[in-house]
């Protein structure tokens, strides 16, 4: 697995940084300019501590990328780690090659490995992802995907943002996420059908662009099966739960 | 041959006050307090020593470092008279290569000092010596055009004075170089562009500006007014992509703390020699109490016109000459376009005087011609037209072409905007100064009307932050734009974006359509405001290959550049 992410990423890296041929360049001169740098992002939008009446649990949600315009690798990883006992959670990983299709929009292809956390015994899965990230039309960041496992476990994942701008530094972020499968996971505790629908109010302060703590509310609801599996290890389907984190980028 | 053209007044440095201020904090050349410029020697040949290095430099007390000419910046003015011969020895002390481009300056292309095009650039310890015969005068500059080293302070004005005597009749003159200088390294800046190109915009709308909008115009219109922009994913704070939010604005290399001042007596006419050397700032440029009267404009002698305010964009320089009638102090304000920050400067018989700062004016915002966005329906003649562009010319609709995911906003039409005096000065009482009021002394030798057109369509995408042209970067469309020796055509440039792109060509003018009929101007550098169709006319007089480029520099560095070549098809079916 790792052997297969190091060539992945030699072979990304001699593809970012190829040079096209310049019609009968002089040799040895440099470009005139520097078109072909890559850069590349990594961003905490959340990452907070949520009150989960006398239960607390650590959330995160991580992107990155690293590339030129048009190809880019990208990481990300989503989360949720409780901290009353008996620990449990979940965590993903994602590692994706990403394609701008349109000047909005990365199709995204990758892989991505599920891991439950905590103290009871722990799972995992992979499965292959199909994604479209970037800004819709009314300045929405959104971001999809698809995830086809094994034995038919196909799920989805639409989560959506916009910033409201209350200062040039005080901003409301509104967010909505829902997650889905085709078919339900006992080691996951998801059923089948639309598994939750989580909103999200934060007001961040921009100290600086890049850091921002903040204080919000969420709304979770479960439905179906994953709400049943809820009930049964004693939480509730549906909950309001204050947060407080930080988002940052460099 | 003795020439004596010089009837004006001779002053003295103040020698004291250089000492005083140059010793403080800034690194200055001494032009930059020298109330008279000392004309060049006569000489058939004048030689000059360049000598570039990375130096401390300080802006209000806070440390950076600068790339420096000869330890100063600007670098120092250079000046030669038309028909000289200029040997110029650059020295690069850096740990990187270097350059410097002639900007505006026809000469042989191996002298035109753009690595990668005309020459390898100049290796660490190298010294390189440019060598040229001066064909031209006016007001000039010279930049490296080497990665970030002109963000970093290297560059400086140029003068050329005329072989006769100059038609412009003044009594003392000052160089007035405008510049940005951010103590992020260029890089840096680059990459927070990249990561997030709104990064240094703190003008953005609020929730708070849509409430008064909705008591302005109305609940509904404002709504509607936001939802337009939505729709287009744009935003119409977008003004300029580098700000006074890490920017220092500098006059002669001064922040406004530092006051930099001219002096003059009263009575006297003054010449302002305007050079904006900023890399990503375009300046409006306004004296209160003086009236401007411009003599020229990239080095060209214009016919004067009279004007309360000017728009400059990187790269363009103009002359103006001021006849105060009273002692002043009057503020020389250089406010930039989108009002986060500005330089500014004094002029009055004595020095340690400031006028007050004028009122400054709101961030403007973006219009639906910015945008391109059709106003009538079947009003916009078909892309194919190809007359030359008058200011009644119908709007010419976008092509098919949407030139791929690097051009994100297709303007539906396009048009002629160069009446307008741009975003933020629409609705001056000012008489500002215009395109369209630039005319030239006599006609220009070349009156052919061009023979093919090529358009160039100027293409970003702001939310990834790529610039190119014809959706392309550079790289990516790296063939030399054909010219064929002593042809005459002309270059139209559709700006596709909602951001202006002050265009240069290196090597030839650019004879700038802007209908005055056989006074057309000619310029090195042409703003393209947002959706709008230039055409400029070349005359392709100079073989070799020339670089055209955005002159906001990051655009350029990012992709928003071509190379030209200009070849005798003869010689070539013959050998």
């Amino acid at each position: 697995m790792k052997q297969v992410l190091i060539l992945t990423l030699i072979f990304l890296h001699s593809f970012l940084t190829s040079h096209s041929v310049v019609a009968e360049s002089k040799a040895g001169w440099p470009s005139p300019v520097m078109d072909e740098e890559t850069f590349g992002l990594a961003i905490f939008d959340l990452l907070e501590y949520q009150s989960t009446g006398n239960n607390g649990s650590l959330n995160w949600d991580f992107v990155s990328w690293r590339g030129g315009d048009i190809h880019r690798l990208w990481v990300k990883s989503e989360g949720a780690y409780g901290l009353s006992s008996p620990r449990s959670g979940d965590a993903d990983l994602q590692v994706l090659y990403g394609k701008l299709v349109t000047s909005y929009y990365d199709a995204q292809i990758g892989a991505r490995l599920e891991q439950t956390l905590g103290d009871g015994q722990r799972s995992s899965r992979a499965s292959a992802v199909l994604g479209l990230q970037g800004l819709a039309i009314y300045i929405f960041e959104f971001e999809s995907a698809l995830f086809i496992g094994s034995g038919g476990h196909v799920a989805g994942r639409i989560a959506a943002s916009k910033d409201f701008r209350f200062t040039q530094k005080a901003i409301v972020q509104a967010r909505i996420e829902t997650n889905a499968a085709a078919k339900k996971s006992d080691e996951f505790e998801m059923g089948s059908g639309i598994n939750d629908l989580e909103l999200g109010l934060r007001l961040r302060y921009e100290f600086k662009r890049e850091i921002a703590p903040y204080i919000g509310l969420t709304s979770s609801s479960l439905y179906g099966e994953t709400a049943e599996y809820k009930k049964l290890s004693g939480g509730k389907s549906s909950e309001l739960n204050a947060v407080c984190g930080i988002r940052l980028w460099f | 041959m003795k020439r004596q053209v010089f009837t004006r007044r001779q002053f003295i440095t103040d020698v004291q006050q250089v000492a005083m201020l140059g010793g403080l904090t800034y690194l200055l050349p001494s032009y930059a307090f020298s109330d008279q410029l000392k004309k060049t020697e006569n000489t058939a040949v004048k030689t000059v020593d360049l000598v570039i290095a990375r130096t401390p430099f300080t802006v209000d007390g806070r440390k950076g470092s600068a790339v420096t000419v000869n330890g100063t910046v600007p670098g120092p003015l250079l000046r030669f008279r038309e028909g000289q011969e200029a040997v110029i020895r650059v020295t690069n002390k850096l740990d990187e290569s270097t350059s410097i481009h002639w900007h505006g300056i026809l000469l042989p292309p191996e002298m035109d000092g753009v690595p990668g095009v005309t020459f390898a650039g100049i290796k660490p310890g190298e010294t390189f010596t440019y060598r040229f015969t001066f064909k031209q005068s006016g007001t000039y500059w010279y930049h490296s055009h080497s990665g970030g080293q002109e963000l970093e302070g290297l560059y400086g004005p140029l003068i050329v004075d005329p072989i006769k005597s100059d038609p412009i009749s003044y009594d003392r003159e000052y160089v007035v170089l405008l510049s940005d200088y951010s103590f992020l390294d260029p890089m840096t800046i680059i990459s927070k562009l990249k990561k997030q190109s709104a990064y240094f915009n703190c003008q953005k709308r609020t929730v708070g500006d849509f409430f008064s909008d909705a008591k302005n115009i109305g609940l509904k219109n404002a709504f509607a007014e936001r939802n337009q922009w939505g729709a287009m994913r744009m935003d119409p704070t977008d003004i300029a992509d580098v700000t006074g939010a890490t920017y220092k604005y500098l006059m002669n290399g001064l922040s406004p703390d530092a006051n930099w001042t001219a002096v003059f007596k009263k009575g006297e006419r003054i010449r302002l020699r305007f050079i904006d050397a900023g890399a990503m700032t375009i300046f409006d440029i306004r004296i209160p109490g003086l009236k401007m009267t411009v003599v020229q404009a990239d080095g060209q002698n214009i016919q004067p016109i009279l004007i309360e305010e000017l728009r400059i964009g990187p790269g363009e320089t103009y002359d103006v000459i001021v006849e105060p009638t009273d002692e002043g102090p009057y503020s020389i304000f250089a406010e930039t376009m989108d009002r986060s920050g500005y330089a500014v400067g004094t002029l009055s018989t004595q020095q340690g005087k400031k006028a007050k700062i004028p009122e400054r004016r709101t961030r403007p915002i973006r219009s639906m011609d910015d945008m391109g966005m059709a106003m009538g329906a079947g009003m916009a003649a078909m892309p194919e037209m190809k007359d030359e562009m008058v200011p009644d010319s119908k709007p010419v609709k976008h092509g098919p072409d949407d030139h791929g995911p690097g051009n994100s906003a297709v303007p539906e039409e396009t048009k002629y905007r160069l009446h307008e005096p741009g975003t933020g000065l629409e609705n001056s009482s000012r008489k500002v100064l215009v395109y369209s009021d630039l005319k030239a002394i006599k006609p220009f030798e070349d009156q052919r009307k061009p023979s093919r057109e090529i358009e160039l369509h100027l293409t970003g995408n702001m939310e990834r932050y790529m610039w190119s042209i014809n959706g392309k970067t550079y790289s990516e469309a790296s063939d030399p734009i054909p010219f064929s020796f002593g042809e005459r055509l002309r270059l139209t440039f559709i700006n596709d974006t909602m951001m202006e792109h002050p265009m240069h060509l290196h090597g030839m003018w650019m004879y700038l359509e802007n209908n005055s009929g056989s006074y057309i101007p000619r310029k090195h550098t042409v703003i393209v405001k947002p959706a709008e169709r230039l055409s400029v006319a070349v005359t392709a007089d100079a073989i070799g290959d020339w670089a055209l480029h955005c002159h906001m520099l990051i655009h350029m560095e990012l992709g928003m550049f071509r190379v030209v070549r200009v070849s005798d098809n003869k010689s070539a079916v013959k050998s």
